[in-house]
């Protein structure tokens, strides 16, 4: 009885969060090809919302997309999440603001609408749903870059993963998760910090100190286990974020892990 | 009186688990739950060990989260706590939220809570130091633990498996406390003995 009122004030909270989907060109391509578009969010001091896995608690943002004929709409592009600790759980979200990119493959030229519905959860330390329907049109064109949207699309594509490029194993030894990646001493020497994040619940204990080390070949990093590995998970999924030294500054990159065999 | 006792009992309570503050001590399926004692909210002290031979559910919850908002407001989680009632299954409802966070209530409230929302917990214990949740590694409202009739963590999770706080809970879901409570009273293997729980965190004062 209560719950559609509360649901609806719920909803009336969205400034919370101000959301917006965008483009990175102005228009639709003359051809066909990709073309890239985006969940804008932008969030109060202190809110957040979520990665893909959120960590402890949380939910991940979702969109649901209207199917609109001319184009294939791509999954969710996550860029790098923020560490966010909440009393001794570890979440993974997003604050301040965020862009989630999601590849559009144009397979008909002409104007392209798009609508979906976009739902998340923010929290800062009480936690509020939201909902919200979203559209963007572009027009038929050339698929100019939008100035406007550019920069915004060039810093996030920045954060989100790459594919994991190196030779890497990883053994779940006892309690422990332990993470080989192989490297030239080049790449190795430049190596500052790195950290894991798991894409599947109970891969490891969030919270848990990640221990790094490197020795001549690889960098190591040493996890405390989960429960799904104690349910008899046979695999790792997930992130890991590099941060190298470059020219004096520092270099910020993350590496998808897919899916690598969990070894005895 | 009662209240003087009571202080006397957290303390001596607290500096038991004075050690436990992580919460990640996630207790292992298979392996004996681990034991705590609370005050319940009629001010009664509840021990795990009170309850040998009987199924245990332990249930955390946070009674302005979302979450456990729809599945109070749809009456689901009162259905299987009528279910569970009905196999004999003792339902103790943990609140560990901290003083001045959400969720956290006196025990007069947290019977009105019961009245009103009509749920049929066993006991509602009183976890202001989030000694009792750390020491299950709860992390969300709602966050479910079975422990069956010998005291040893058979489910540990989720619910159900629609983690949403939107609207109805749809005839496709599945209740993964329910399957489990009737796999356990026909002596079957869990299927689904683990899963990932969702909603809000559990508001831990540290």
């Amino acid at each position: 009885m209560n719950f559609s009122s509360n649901t609806l004030a719920a909803n009336n909270e969205t400034e919370l969060v101000k959301a917006a989907l965008i483009s990175e060109t102005i228009s639709a391509p003359k051809d066909r090809g990709i073309i890239w578009v985006g969940l804008h969010q932008k969030l109060q001091p202190n809110w957040h919302t979520y990665w893909r896995y959120a960590g402890d608690s949380g939910l991940p943002t979702q969109l649901k997309w209207k199917k609109f004929k001319n184009v294939e709409i791509g999954k969710i592009h996550w860029p790098l999440p923020d560490i966010i600790k909440v009393g001794p759980l570890v979440n993974y979200g997003y604050e301040n603001e965020t862009l989630l990119l999601i590849p559009l493959t144009v397979k008909k030229k002409g104007p392209i609408n798009l609508k979906a519905v976009a739902e998340w959860l923010v929290c800062r330390e009480i936690c509020i749903p939201q909902r919200k329907v979203l559209s963007l049109n572009l027009p038929a064109g050339n698929g100019e870059i939008n100035p406007v949207n550019a920069s915004l699309f060039k810093k996030f594509r920045r954060l989100v993963p790459e594919e994991l490029h190196w030779p890497s194993k990883v053994f779940s030894i006892g309690n422990q998760i332990k993470l080989i990646i192989t490297m030239n001493m080049d790449e190795l020497k430049r190596i500052e910090s790195v950290h894991v994040f798991p894409g599947i619940d109970g891969l490891i204990e969030n919270g848990e100190i990640q221990k790094f080390s490197k020795n001549k070949r690889n960098i190591i990093i040493n996890m405390k286990a989960g429960y799904a590995i104690e349910e008899g998970l046979k695999f790792f999924e997930g992130m890991i974020n590099i941060k190298r030294s470059h020219n004096g500054s520092l270099d910020n990159r993350s590496y998808r892990i897919n899916k690598l065999p969990l070894l005895k | 009186m009662r209240f003087k006792y009571n202080l006397l009992f957290l303390v001596c309570f607290v500096t038991n688990f004075f050690f436990i503050s992580s919460v990640n001590a996630s207790p292992s399926l298979g392996t004996p739950a681990p034991q705590f004692k609370g005050i319940d909210s009629n001010g009664n002290e509840v021990s795990l060990s009170d309850f040998q031979g009987k199924i245990v559910i332990l249930e955390w919850t946070n009674h302005d989260c979302p979450y456990v908002r729809r599945q109070y407001m749809t009456g689901n989680m009162q259905m299987v706590q009528v279910k569970a009632k009905d196999m004999g299954v003792v339902w103790i409802t943990i609140i560990s939220s901290a003083p001045g966070t959400q969720g956290h209530v006196n025990r007069r409230q947290a019977n009105k809570l019961t009245a009103s929302r009509k749920a049929l917990p066993s006991h509602v214990v009183m976890d202001p130091s989030g000694v009792i949740g750390k020491l299950y590694g709860a992390r969300t409202t709602p966050h479910m633990y079975i422990l069956d009739t010998k005291g040893t963590l058979v489910y540990k999770g989720a619910i159900d498996d629609k983690p949403t706080s939107w609207g109805k809970i749809d005839a496709g879901t599945k209740n993964y406390v329910l399957d489990a409570l009737s796999e356990l009273m026909a002596g079957n293997r869990i299927t689904h003995a683990a899963t990932q729980p969702y909603g809000c965190s559990v508001k831990y004062g540290s």
